[in-house]
């Protein structure tokens, strides 16, 4: 617990030293939210059957969309950010030098990300209903946590899965290319996924993000219990099953190479 | 236990980055380049050990097995009893590495607030942090400088802030990769000191250091170790890597020339004696010069006699004990 405070400490010293960059992060929530809300007012009027299952407003949606998405992201991007700023910055070696094993620095390390994340989520959110008139109506907020958390811990582990790529191979990783590419554009952040061909949704079922999102906007926008979340509860709790160990074993395995090869530290 | 380092028929070979077309022709194949080849020595307890060899000798390469950052290929290395590949957490504990990175440190965080950080990690209890952090600090004379940030030292300063950090966990071996190389002479001395005087003399450490220097190397260490091209060359005291040139001198030999003769005419009268002259330096009439390789069990009145016939005014004529340099130089030769 000491050591992830410490790292906790460490990023906001860092990053209140930056004054400008923090203030412009602030303001790059409401930029793209304003965009939305003026698309979603080109809809205004019109009924979008795709959009029912939602509560039928555009905004809405494309607000949890992007407020959630961009948060996986984060469990996505996170761990392979932490090495190869480390490796580039030159603080790894130095790291790797103390008494703390890299997989504990991983995750200590990875923890602002994740709040300044969450931050930003509820700042979306917030933004959404001060100044863009969004209303949620009795939201199923366990629900809500339940899809969270095995989304954060199954987009966490592929991003320790491309940590360990970036670990041997410094670049061009091709597991994080397909899943945010992929995620980005067949799992709905900005519409619904029943708008595309069959074949297309079909495949939108193999990618995490598309269940993370329809059990999320059903429990927030819709207020769905428990039972209606069970089928993006089973995927999630499967794939985080196979995918968690999968990528600590992958990991250890590509710290051994890359000490084996030397080439630990280099980028 | 005697030796804080034991090394047993080390070896280490780095794979070699692929050209495309041998990505495509020979997929399964491997190319290695040897780093250390065979290495064997040891470092007692209490010892200041310098690591000398010329660029890509392999210095480096040990440290940082030695600091559990690489793997072994083959042989066995031991920190303080503990072997690095099966116990790299026991090493931790009682090593510390002084990365000569200064990116090794987060540049927008004070120097205290940079070893807080590091003590942490290694496991020194929060409520002692400020104490050790301080205490630290202090030993390299820091502690007035504490809350600048990182970016705003010195090189002299942040060479002593990666001492600090090493010393934080109260390690009795420190490993220092090159830590005068970015020093001005004045910082680069001061280091020695404190290296010899109060890390080693007053609280027993044991030091092993890498250096280019082989002046630095001659007045600091107990026992140097020269590596070439992944082999040890010699392990001993520089001393005794002194004594390697038994029978041979150089002399140094100040002369008036007479007449119009030039500094290479004169180089060429020495050749054609059979000296081996070099450095020649010129100031008017005055000429100094070396003879490299004299053998000074000949002494040196038949060559001062020999230089009168040749018409010069011999001024001084000093023989040279041989310098580190030169033994390195002679050994890397061979």
């Amino acid at each position: 617990m000491a050591k992830i405070l410490a790292f906790l400490k460490r990023d906001v010293q860092e990053m209140l030293s930056y004054k400008i960059a923090f203030m412009g992060e602030l303001l790059g929530i409401i930029f793209p939210l304003l965009t939305f809300f003026f698309v979603s007012k080109l809809m205004e009027g019109s009924k979008i059957e795709s959009l029912a299952p939602y509560g039928g407003n555009y905004f809405p949606f494309v607000l949890v969309g992007i407020a959630f998405s961009s948060y996986l992201m984060i469990a996505l991007y996170s761990f392979t950010g932490i090495i190869s700023t480390a490796q580039t910055n030159g603080t790894l070696e130095a790291l790797l030098c103390t008494q703390t094993d890299l997989p504990v620095i991983l995750l200590s390390a990875s923890l602002f990300p994740f709040i300044r994340g969450a931050v930003n989520v509820l700042l979306y959110l917030a933004a959404g209903v001060l100044f863009f008139n969004v209303h949620f109506v009795n939201p199923n907020i366990a629900g809500l946590l339940i899809i969270s958390i095995l989304t954060v811990v199954c987009f966490a582990s592929i991003g320790i899965i491309s940590a360990s790529f970036i670990m041997v191979f410094k670049k061009g990783d091709p597991v994080m290319w397909l899943f945010s590419s992929a995620s980005g554009l067949l799992s709905g952040v900005m519409y619904p996924v029943a708008i595309m061909p069959g074949w297309l949704q079909k495949t939108a079922q193999w990618i995490p993000l598309t269940h993370s999102l329809e059990g999320i906007r059903k429990s927030l926008l819709m207020g769905a219990p428990i039972a209606r979340l069970s089928g993006e509860i089973k995927v999630l709790s499967l794939l985080t099953a196979v995918l968690l160990p999968l990528s600590l074993f992958l990991f250890s395995q590509a710290v051994r190479k890359a000490k084996k090869d030397g080439t630990l530290t280099q980028f | 236990m005697e030796y804080a380092v034991e090394i047993e028929n080390l070896s280490k070979k780095y794979p070699l980055v692929k050209r495309y077309r041998d990505i495509i022709l020979h997929p399964l194949t491997q190319e290695k380049m040897a780093a250390l080849v065979d290495i064997s020595f040891s470092i007692y307890r209490g010892e200041l050990f310098g690591l000398l060899g010329p660029n890509g000798a392999g210095k480096t390469t040990l440290l940082k097995i030695l600091a559990t950052l690489i793997l072994p290929d083959a042989g066995r290395v031991r920190v303080n009893g503990f072997d690095v590949e099966k116990k790299p957490g026991h090493i931790k504990r009682s090593m510390g590495f002084v990365v000569n990175e200064e990116r090794s440190f987060y540049w927008r965080l004070t120097g205290l607030q940079n070893l807080e950080f590091f003590a942490c990690l290694n496991n020194i209890n929060r409520y002692l942090i400020p104490e050790r952090v301080d205490k630290v600090l202090a030993l390299v004379g820091l502690k007035q400088e504490k809350n600048r940030m990182f970016k705003d030292y010195s090189a002299g300063m942040k060479q002593r802030l990666a001492i600090a950090r090493s010393l934080l966990a109260e390690p009795d071996i420190l490993i220092m990769d090159e830590p005068t190389r970015s020093l001005d002479p004045a910082a680069a001395r001061s280091l020695r000191d404190f290296v010899r005087k109060e890390l080693v003399e007053k609280r027993g450490k044991t030091v092993c250091m890498s250096t280019h220097n082989l002046h630095e190397a001659e007045d600091l260490c107990d026992r140097v170790a020269i590596l070439h091209k992944g082999r040890l060359l010699a392990c001993r005291s520089p001393r005794d890597i002194k004594s390697l040139l038994p029978a041979t001198r150089v002399l140094e030999i100040r002369i008036m020339k007479e007449g119009l003769c030039s500094g290479d005419s004169v180089m060429e009268m020495f050749r054609r004696k059979g000296y081996n002259p070099a450095g020649l330096v010129e100031e008017g009439q005055k000429i100094k010069l070396s003879i490299e390789k004299y053998d000074i069990s000949a002494g040196i009145s038949g060559i001062v006699t020999e230089l009168a016939d040749m018409g010069f005014t011999v001024t001084a004529c000093l023989p040279r004990e041989t310098t580190l340099e030169e033994a390195f130089d002679k050994l890397v030769e061979e």
